[in-house]
């Protein structure tokens, strides 16, 4: 059915397979062509779908198999993988502190409670819990609460999109902005800050940043 | 809180004699030789797993594992032949479990009311390619929502026979982090309805989280090309 098991373009028609069934929708990879073939060969009105990664409500991360009998999902497979990027393997040859430029890439929303998860476990594999300065404790959860703020905005934001309200998303991603310039006062960016490490921080709060804050 | 634990941090003071070294590593990021410009030559580390604990455990960690122990007794399980041994590091409970007791052990550690460990939060691979015997782990991390308490069960395996009961019976949402688990580590959980790749395409040869698994110089196919990893494309020496 196809000879590449790579190849993601779905919906399309193989020459070879123009027969009574009807029109076959090629969902390639694994055992998914085998369940195309089969639904095409009991002519039903059971199609098998691919939904993603390129639709998007999935932005890129997510692949539905879907099994549809008339309006009615019956089955869906998930393809998942569409976001490891192999963080694990490459932290492998890295030191400690440079493993934080990667947890801070594992999620765009929220990325300093990635990086203080991430840093609370290495302290904890180290037992340095009790040396970080408390200071530095308190700026993280300062961070880690903006960071929520500006996450949730985006929630509530793309929550409002999905139902049709884009008011909504434009209020939520301007309200984002405000904690976006507030993070970015303080770290230097607006994402991908790499600004909490193991046992403390890169650096103190710079002048005027709590007032910014207030 | 335990024997032979004094700081804060559950830490043991020293590296304890008795602990388990299973591997001796020098240098960093897998350089040897006068190539090595990390600055992390000439360091040389211990590979060590924690020692078992001896009671008292400390907290609820005595509790859970008398609790444990009489569950197994009335299930028909020997509970030392199931657990291996219980370890206490970083203030956290282990139970080291033979992998034929695993089934066992977690339908107890579920339905037992004292334990009620209810959730499954995942199972992770750990490949220690030096360990002979017991090269590949499985690591369970289980939740009791009852009673607010986190264990941990470890599960080991020979590289030559990796095969470990699936729990996907016992708690469902097992499912796709066996499925993880098998596709990084290789790991086979006899009993899993489709034990599938996960995240790496299903056509990829190899567990890429495996020790021995490079960092690069792979290549990778997509749309039916292939591209050469970067450091066969070009040679920078």
């Amino acid at each position: 059915m196809s000879e590449s098991t790579i190849d993601a373009d779905a919906g399309i028609t193989p020459p070879d397979s123009a027969s009574a069934e009807g029109r076959v929708f090629t969902a390639s990879g694994g055992d998914w062509a085998d369940i195309a073939e089969e639904a095409a060969s009991l002519g039903e009105e059971r199609i098998v779908v691919n939904m993603g990664p390129q639709h998007p409500s999935t932005h890129g991360v997510l692949r539905l198999i879907l099994e549809i009998d008339g309006e009615t999902v019956t089955e869906a497979r998930c393809g998942i993988g569409y976001l490891h990027t192999g963080i694990e393997k490459s932290m492998e040859f890295r030191t400690w502190t440079q493993g934080v430029t990667f947890c801070t890439r594992m999620d765009y929303l929220t990325p300093l409670h990635n990086e203080a998860a991430y840093c609370l476990a290495v302290e904890k594999l180290l037992g340095i819990t009790d040396d970080v300065p408390e200071r530095a404790s308190i700026i993280r959860v300062l961070l880690m609460e903006l960071n929520r703020l500006s996450s949730h905005l985006v929630a509530l934001a793309t929550g409002g999109m999905e139902i049709g309200a884009l008011t909504v998303m434009t209020v939520g991603f301007r309200e984002r902005e405000v904690v976006l310039h507030l993070l970015e006062q303080i770290t230097g960016l607006r994402m991908n800050h790499a600004f909490i490490r193991p046992g403390g921080l890169v650096q103190d709060l710079p002048p005027g940043a709590i007032d910014s804050v207030r | 809180m335990t024997d032979g634990v004094s700081d804060p941090n559950g830490l043991p003071a020293t590296l304890s004699p008795s602990a388990d070294v299973i591997n001796t590593r020098r240098g960093m990021f897998g350089s040897h030789g006068s190539g090595d410009t990390s600055g992390y030559g000439g360091l040389v580390r211990s590979v060590a797993l924690p020692p078992p604990s001896g009671r008292p455990y400390g907290g609820w960690f005595d509790e859970v594992a008398d609790a444990l122990a009489s569950a197994l007794d009335a299930a028909g399980t020997d509970p030392d032949a199931a657990i291996d041994n219980v370890v206490v590091d970083r203030n956290e409970l282990s139970f080291v479990i033979r992998r034929e007791h695993l089934l066992a052990v977690c339908s107890a550690l579920r339905d037992q009311p004292d334990l009620r460990f209810e959730m499954f939060s995942g199972v992770s691979g750990v490949h220690y390619p030096e360990d002979a015997g017991r090269e590949l782990r499985a690591v369970y991390h289980l939740l009791s929502i009852t009673h607010n308490r986190r264990v941990r069960l470890e599960v080991s395996a020979p590289d030559a026979d990796p095969h470990i009961p699936s729990v996907v019976g016992i708690y469902p949402s097992a499912d796709w982090h066996e499925r993880e688990t098998w596709d990084f580590f290789g790991l086979i959980f006899d009993g899993h309805p489709a034990l599938t790749r996960i995240e790496m395409p299903d056509d990829w040869p190899g567990h890429p989280q495996r020790k021995d698994y490079p960092l690069g110089g792979i290549p990778v196919e997509y749309k039916g090309a292939t591209i050469p990893p970067p450091d066969t494309r070009r040679s920078y020496s």
